[in-house]
């Protein structure tokens, strides 16, 4: 009942822009604190050119293969995190082939899945095997968490901030047609404009878009965008994945020596 | 009376039981003046990868060994021949006479200038941007020779200020270890450490170990297994083929589209 009061008072722009009504975000930014958490999620930015072979991969001087280039346009990137405390599962990658790293025992596996005839194939170091690496105190402690790829742990990270002196600040919320809701958040860069955009279906947050621009010292103006899908942000982590695939071993060798 | 018998006593008590030795060991100042003198190398292991770095003559170059099962066969100098590739004292990167080269094969080296090191236009998998720190001495030695050309450390990390010596057994050793310690901010502005742990034994260094200490916890971050750091070169330690053939880096032009690089120059060894 309050909610559709405030929506209705947001809509009709009674209330000045004041934020004592708690944010829709909150309720993510408190799952995301607890540490249990599933976020699934499509990054449908198309992607920007990388090198100008990006459409093409020339072999020889007679063959043409779009299907191996590295860096396919429109091609959207799914990923998935999931967490529970101190372990934690990162994928990213579309449906043929993902990228995934699994945080467990302070100690980072990383491994590739491809989907083959009978299911999937991982490799590690080598097909079913993989090593442990250290896992990397230094960058969370720089740049916090990842949480899948580049974007979404740059956007997870600055929404997390907000409400900190430092961090990004809520500067609009309303509602827009069909009852989506969205809040807008922009940082403190000086010399850059940040902008995010978490639109909210009935409370629940089903994309987030964020535009980034400014001018370089060069004085030209340079910008990013991203368009995230948000297919599932819920607090019970996905257990499966918690632990490496029954096919992938684990060759590490131990030493004693080891720091722990 | 009561005067003398006090002093007696402290000055047994400082006898037996020394306080935190707040001195450095002394060879971490022999390392200083080799990392600081222009020439040196270092080989050290990193969990799986060997990996030498040397500075001579105003050139710094680097190499490394990648740890797997089938390494050994391919370190024997006529067997790796055999089977083509790098062999083991080739190095991978060089800083040259305001130059980065990458070396592809024994034989064939890509070259870009340094000032042009980051331009938009070259091909980012390249990673030309990256050699620069790619050269750089690992972190962990950072206290020894923190103003390293080449290394590139995170805008809030300080200089390593010695913290204390002390003593560590791993491994059923009994180390001589002296800790440094870096401040960071981290991402959400609270204050953390970077500690940095020498571990000497006989006046050798090592190990060398690096902690992330946060919120009251102390994380691990990474040990490296020193196993030589000289000034005067040994023989051999990098081996360049005698003609290797320079080409330009890649640029986005026709030459870049069909893989075909132009050469331009050789290498008559460094």
């Amino acid at each position: 009942m309050k909610c559709l009061l405030v929506l209705l008072l947001l809509g009709l722009e009674i209330l000045p822009a004041s934020f004592g009504e708690a944010a829709a975000l909150d309720r993510y930014r408190q799952i995301l604190l607890e540490g249990r958490y599933t976020i699934e999620y499509h990054n449908i930015t198309p992607a920007e050119r990388v090198t100008n072979r990006d459409r093409v991969h020339l072999f020889g001087k007679t063959g043409l293969a779009v299907a191996q280039n590295d860096y396919l346009t429109n091609r959207p990137r799914k990923g998935m995190i999931v967490s529970r405390g101190e372990d934690r599962y990162e994928e990213v990658g579309d449906e043929e082939f993902a990228a995934c790293r699994l945080t467990k025992g302070g100690e980072d596996f990383f491994f590739t899945k491809y989907k083959g005839k009978g299911g999937y194939e991982y490799f590690g170091t080598k097909k079913n095997q993989v090593t442990a690496n250290n896992r990397n105190y230094l960058a969370e402690a720089l740049e916090g968490k990842s949480y899948g790829d580049e974007d979404m742990s740059r956007i997870i990270n600055a929404l997390l901030s907000a409400g900190r002196p430092q961090g990004w600040a809520q500067v609009a919320a309303g509602t827009l047609a069909g009852g989506v809701t969205y809040e807008d958040y922009q940082g403190k860069s000086e010399d850059r404009t940040q902008i995010i955009r978490c639109y909210f279906t009935g409370g629940v947050l089903t994309k987030i878009a964020v535009a980034e621009f400014g001018a370089d010292a060069a004085g030209n103006l340079t910008g990013h965008k991203c368009i995230i899908a948000v297919k599932a942000f819920t607090a019970a982590p996905r257990e499966e994945y918690l632990s490496l695939p029954a096919k992938l071993a684990d060759v590490t060798k131990r030493k004693e020596a080891k720091a722990k | 009376m009561m005067k003398k018998s006090i002093t007696a006593l402290w000055l047994c008590l400082c006898c037996l039981c020394p306080a935190a030795v707040s001195a450095e060991n002394p060879a971490a100042g022999e390392l200083r003046s080799i990392f600081h003198s222009g020439q040196f190398y270092v080989e050290y292991k990193d969990d799986y990868n060997v990996r030498v770095i040397g500075e001579a003559g105003g050139a710094r170059m680097e190499r490394t060994r990648y740890g797997s099962s089938l390494s050994w066969v391919t370190n024997l100098n006529p067997i790796g021949n055999l089977f083509g590739g790098r062999t083991p004292r080739n190095p991978e990167t060089m800083y040259k006479d305001g130059r980065y080269y990458q070396f592809i094969e024994p034989d064939k080296a890509f070259v870009c200038p340094a000032a042009e090191a980051e331009g938009e236009n070259l091909d980012p998998r390249m990673g030309w941007s990256k050699v620069k720190t790619k050269l750089a001495l690992p972190l962990e030695l950072a206290p020894l020779y923190w103003d390293d050309p080449y290394a590139a450390y995170a805008k809030s990390m300080t200089e390593p200020q010695f913290l204390e010596s002390g003593k560590v057994v791993l491994g059923g050793k009994n180390y001589e270890s002296d800790r440094y310690s870096s401040k960071l901010k981290t991402f959400d502005g609270r204050d953390a450490d970077y500690q940095y742990e020498l571990l000497y034994l006989d006046g050798q260094l090592m190990l060398a170990r690096s902690f992330v200490v946060s919120n009251g916890r102390e994380m691990a971050v990474n040990t490296l297994e020193v196993k030589a750091i000289g000034s005067a070169w040994p023989q051999d330690l990098f081996r360049v083929a005698k003609k290797t053939k320079l080409y330009a880096a890649g640029r986005g032009d026709m030459n870049d589209l069909l893989e075909e690089p132009v050469q331009i120059g050789i290498l008559e060894g460094i």
